[in-house]
């Protein structure tokens, strides 16, 4: 549905996304990278604010610059907080429909089915120059979704809303999803991200990191071995244990008492496999195992920081 | 000695109620105040620093009445507000010993302190370039150091992450866990990241609708009853499920290859028996965990 | 160095030398109360030094205010084209005092009242602008900046009021005002005091200088509650210097449209009082009816009957009038800043 092909975009000299190829398709893809990564110029490019300097950008098979018809298939939510403080929550997602070409009866009807989605339908009455944060986000979110696109392109989306709200949208996002369209969230909160997919994009000074399923991608970083910590009243014993396998490439100690342990390895399966028969063999008590650095913010830290 | 406690408080915005006699107290330590939009926080810390006036009841801070002892509350307190709040025009340096001097430092004594306060906060060379210059994290960094010039005892961090990318969330919560505990200040945090919340506070206090719904440490409220544990296979494997209710554990939930198992109190060793049943089914165990519920599930419950 | 962080309750105080590690860290050595190690603790310590009473607050906001504006060089350039008219008025005395009476005739008409604060008024009139400027430069942004950088939230969660805030804007921009209008008049009044005393400069006028320091006070007072009134209203520097200069310009324009208006209509009469207050109906012309009331001298002006644009001895406006417009101003300014000042937006509904 997106695809970019060597697209670069800079201002002046300052590099906003350097020679970035990839497609994106249906299903919910989060967008990563720290601040200054060029997120915000690739949405842009994406939604058609922006031409690429060089490359290409197309979204449906077209190239999204200045196009109305791919402004109505795609649905923005930006960053910004400022709106239209004299408008109500309700003008404000109904004009917008009819921007993206609903007609009135239709966009009345859709603004009631969004405003319902994102929970507004009671304070949609009021002005957005009396909403807080988190009202705010929802009407963004609701205008985005107005004029039912196949696409959303989604900048920090839960920004403002509380536990509650942030639980609602990701269970909104993920069913929007699911029902094959093109979500693109970017957020700085990993945890939240893991939570919503396993497709990410990662971004950095410009450049496209890495792209695919986050697992896959960590069991590819080679430059950093898998590292599995075990809590257990012997470590030392099963250090020494596991020092034996040819595959184990360090064991350190952790904790005052002797009780963590933590191996590194770059065959975690075979590591799996093994675990159990020590454990069964020599009567090792464990009170927990996992591995620390196989989630989205090691990914993210050890692409990042190299 | 409670750090800050309302008793049957009332606080109005215009004919509005946003808290009604609430009464609250705020031990000593690292508090978490949490709750959903328009629970009464904020107008609750507002009212701590005197920004609002209790329609009814009575509010302290310190040992201090807000009602009466406003200003000299203010020279104990640092706030870390959730906006941009610098001054336009100065560099960090001048900003932060702006700060102490309003907070009655005398002048030199401020510099002194915000070069002080600036470093323990990270900036280093950047401290001497305009505000305006700076990125999110680093303003964050300048709002923490201002709201510490002075030396407070209480200290309310809004949204401290706010707006900050991973690396700069790692940075902070390390720089707020740090504050917290072994320093001897009070920290009371406003944030709707429950993860960070649970990373820095002992303890959390919830609101809804302008009353508390819960409090206790975040320990002793995540601890589940009886024997659970969260268990990741390599994939999902409804062998292994079966197998592994046979030796009376109870399966809680499933989410693709992660499950909770529970068993009862009685029951020792739950790792053995899980790997046993892995052997079993012939599946493979890649995590295993005493489980706890999440803040975000005790957050739940509490407000629902 | 340190002894801000452990010394004793009263400014000033250090401890005794004696002791070299009183309750708390001194210097790159030493730890609380226990063993010294040679590796410093430079993780964050507390500060339990003076806080000193309320007194000082609104000057620390007023010294910011004034620091940011003097950085600016263009403000310098300001202040000195603002000492221009009484330079001039310096000039022009030298040159008379030199080439006699016709020059005196020719340009000070035969005044009455006194000579020396007609000088220091005419200086004052045509410097009232600059020191408009000069009040901008600093006004304008004085609580506009921080209403747009919230800024607010930070001055109020420390031991200030919202009177010392108020307070401390108000008095920045007064003292530079203040400043700017009094020190080319002071030159000129030493100026004068050096050549002119044998001429009876002092003896004849015994209160100038008080009037001087008295118009100076007065001016700064007036734009100061203008600006930080309008400031205290906008939420960016530029919409409350435009607001402010706007409103300056726009009471001194319908003030000249109205006087020119009655004065085609009445001028054979001649009715000198009603035309001098409509033509000071503005903000500048409130402040300078008052400083002409202050220096108690007629000017040679257009109002005469006769012909038109006759130029004829103008005393002052009325006071009582001028007076009460100016306390409107000045209280008027204060309190709509006092009104706007909010840490917290109240969210209806």
């Amino acid at each position: 549905m997106i695809s970019l092909w060597r697209t670069s975009r800079w201002y002046g000299q300052v590099i906003g996304v350097n020679d970035v190829t990839c497609e994106i398709g249906p299903g919910l893809t989060a967008l990563l990278g720290p601040n200054g990564a060029g997120k915000s110029t690739l949405m842009k490019l994406i939604t058609g604010q922006l031409r690429p300097t060089t490359g290409r950008t197309l979204v449906f098979g077209e190239r999204p610059f200045a196009n109305t018809r791919v402004f109505r298939r795609i649905g923005y939510c930006p960053e910004i907080e400022s709106c239209y403080e004299d408008m109500t929550g309700r003008e404000f997602v109904r004009m917008l429909g009819m921007m993206a070409g609903l007609t009135p009866t239709v966009a009345e009807r859709r603004t009631d089915e969004v405003l319902g989605a994102v929970r507004m339908t009671e304070a949609a009455h009021r002005k957005i120059g009396g909403y807080s944060k988190g009202m705010r986000q929802r009407v963004k979110i609701a205008q985005a979704l107005v004029h039912d696109p196949e696409a959303l392109i989604l900048d920090e989306p839960l920004n403002g809303l509380d536990p509650v709200g942030r639980r609602e949208m990701t269970a909104l996002f993920v069913e929007l999803a699911g029902a094959g369209k093109c979500v693109v969230v970017s957020s700085h909160i990993l945890y939240e991200v893991e939570q919503m997919t396993r497709q990410i994009i990662l971004m950095d000074r410009g450049r496209l990191r890495a792209m695919g399923d986050v697992y896959q991608i960590r069991a590819l970083i080679d430059a950093h071995p898998h590292r599995v910590a075990i809590v257990t009243p012997r470590a030392r014993d099963l250090a020494r244990r596991l020092l034996e396998f040819p595959y184990i490439l360090s064991a350190a100690l952790d904790g005052s008492d002797d009780t963590k342990l933590v191996v590194e390895t770059r065959v975690p399966d075979q590591f799996y496999d093994d675990l159990p028969r020590v454990v069964f063999a020599d009567g090792y008590a464990i009170s927990e195992f996992d591995s620390p650095d196989n989630n989205l913010e090691a990914v993210f830290r050890y692409l990042v920081k190299g | 000695m409670p750090v800050a406690s309302a008793n049957d408080l009332t606080v109005k915005y215009g004919r509005k109620p946003a808290v009604t006699g609430l009464t609250v107290t705020i031990p000593e330590g690292s508090v978490g105040l949490l709750g959903p939009n328009g629970a009464g926080k904020t107008t609750l810390i507002k009212t701590w620093l005197g920004f609002l006036r209790p329609y009814s009841g009575s509010a302290s801070v310190l040992g201090m009445s807000v009602a009466q002892e406003g200003l000299r509350i203010r020279r104990h307190i640092g706030l870390m507000p959730e906006q941009d709040c610098h001054i336009p025009g100065m560099n960090a340096v001048s900003y932060v010993s702006y700060a102490g001097e309003l907070a009655g430092m005398p002048a030199n004594h401020a510099m002194r302190r915000a070069h002080e306060v600036l470093e323990y906060c990270g900036l280093g060379e950047a401290r001497y370039r305009q505000i305006e210059t700076y990125s999110t994290g680093m303003r964050q960094r300048i709002k923490l150091a201002q709201a510490l010039v002075h030396g407070p005892r209480l200290l309310f961090l809004d949204e401290p992450t706010n707006g900050l990318d991973p690396e700069g969330r790692t940075d902070m919560l390390r720089l707020v866990r740090d504050i917290s505990h072994g320093k001897d200040i009070n920290v009371v945090v406003c944030s709707h990241l429950l993860p960070d919340v649970e990373d820095t506070c002992d303890r959390v206090i919830v609101m809804r609708s302008g009353q508390l719904v819960a409090e206790g440490t975040v320990a002793a409220l995540r601890r589940t009853g009886g024997v659970q544990v969260d268990v990741e296979l390599r994939e999902p494997s409804p062998r292994f499920l079966e197998a592994i209710a046979l030796t009376g554990a109870r399966v809680i939930s499933v989410l693709g290859s992660r499950c909770r198992l529970a068993w009862s109190e009685q029951t020792t060793d739950p790792a053995t028996r899980v790997f046993e049943a892995a052997a079993a089914s012939e599946a493979q165990v890649r995590a295993l965990k005493p489980a706890l519920r999440s803040l975000e599930d005790v957050f739940m419950e509490a407000i629902a | 160095m340190t002894n801000g962080d452990r010394s004793p309750r009263d400014a000033g105080a250090t401890p005794p030398a004696a002791d070299p590690a009183p309750n708390g860290p001194v210097g790159p050595i030493g730890q609380a109360g226990g063993v010294i190690s040679p590796i410093a603790d430079l993780s964050y310590r507390h500060y339990d030094g003076t806080l000193k009473t309320r007194a000082v607050r609104w000057w620390i906001v007023a010294l910011a205010g004034i620091r940011q504006a003097i950085r600016k060089w263009w403000f310098w350039l300001l202040v000195l084209v603002s000492m221009g008219p009484y330079a001039f008025m310096g000039l022009l005395l030298f040159l008379q005092s030199r080439f006699g009476s016709e020059f005196q005739q020719a340009v000070f008409g035969a005044p009455k009242g006194s000579k020396y604060a007609t000088v220091f008024f005419q200086a004052y009139d045509q410097q009232l602008f600059w020191l408009m400027v000069i009040g901008l430069t600093v006004g304008a942004a004085s609580i506009a900046a921080d209403n747009r950088s919230n800024a607010l939230q930070v001055y109020l969660a420390k031991p200030l009021t919202k009177t010392d805030y108020l307070l401390g804007k108000w008095m920045g921009v007064f003292t530079v005002v203040f400043v700017a209008a009094i020190l080319p008049a002071m030159l000129l009044f030493t100026y004068c005091l050096l050549s002119y005393w044998s001429e009876g400069f002092l003896k004849q006028e015994p209160w100038l200088f008080v009037k001087i320091v008295g118009v100076s006070a007065m001016t700064a007072a007036g734009y100061s509650s203008l600006f930080v009134g309008v400031s205290a209203w906008c939420r960016s520097a530029m919409m409350a210097g435009a607001f402010s200069a706007g409103a300056y310009f726009a009471t001194g324009i319908v003030s000249g449209i109205l006087w020119m208006a009655i004065y085609f209509r009445f001028f054979r009469t001649g009715d000198l009082a009603a035309g001098a207050l409509v033509q000071n109906a503005s903000i500048s012309g409130v402040m300078k009816s008052v400083a002409w009331n202050i220096y108690d001298v007629t000017i040679r002006a257009p109002g005469g009957s006769g012909r038109m644009f006759a130029n004829t001895q103008v005393p002052p406006p009325e006071l009582w009038v001028m007076l009460t417009a100016y306390f409107a101003l000045v209280v008027g300014g204060v309190v709509a800043a006092r009104v706007r000042i909010r840490a917290v937006e109240v969210v209806s509904g």
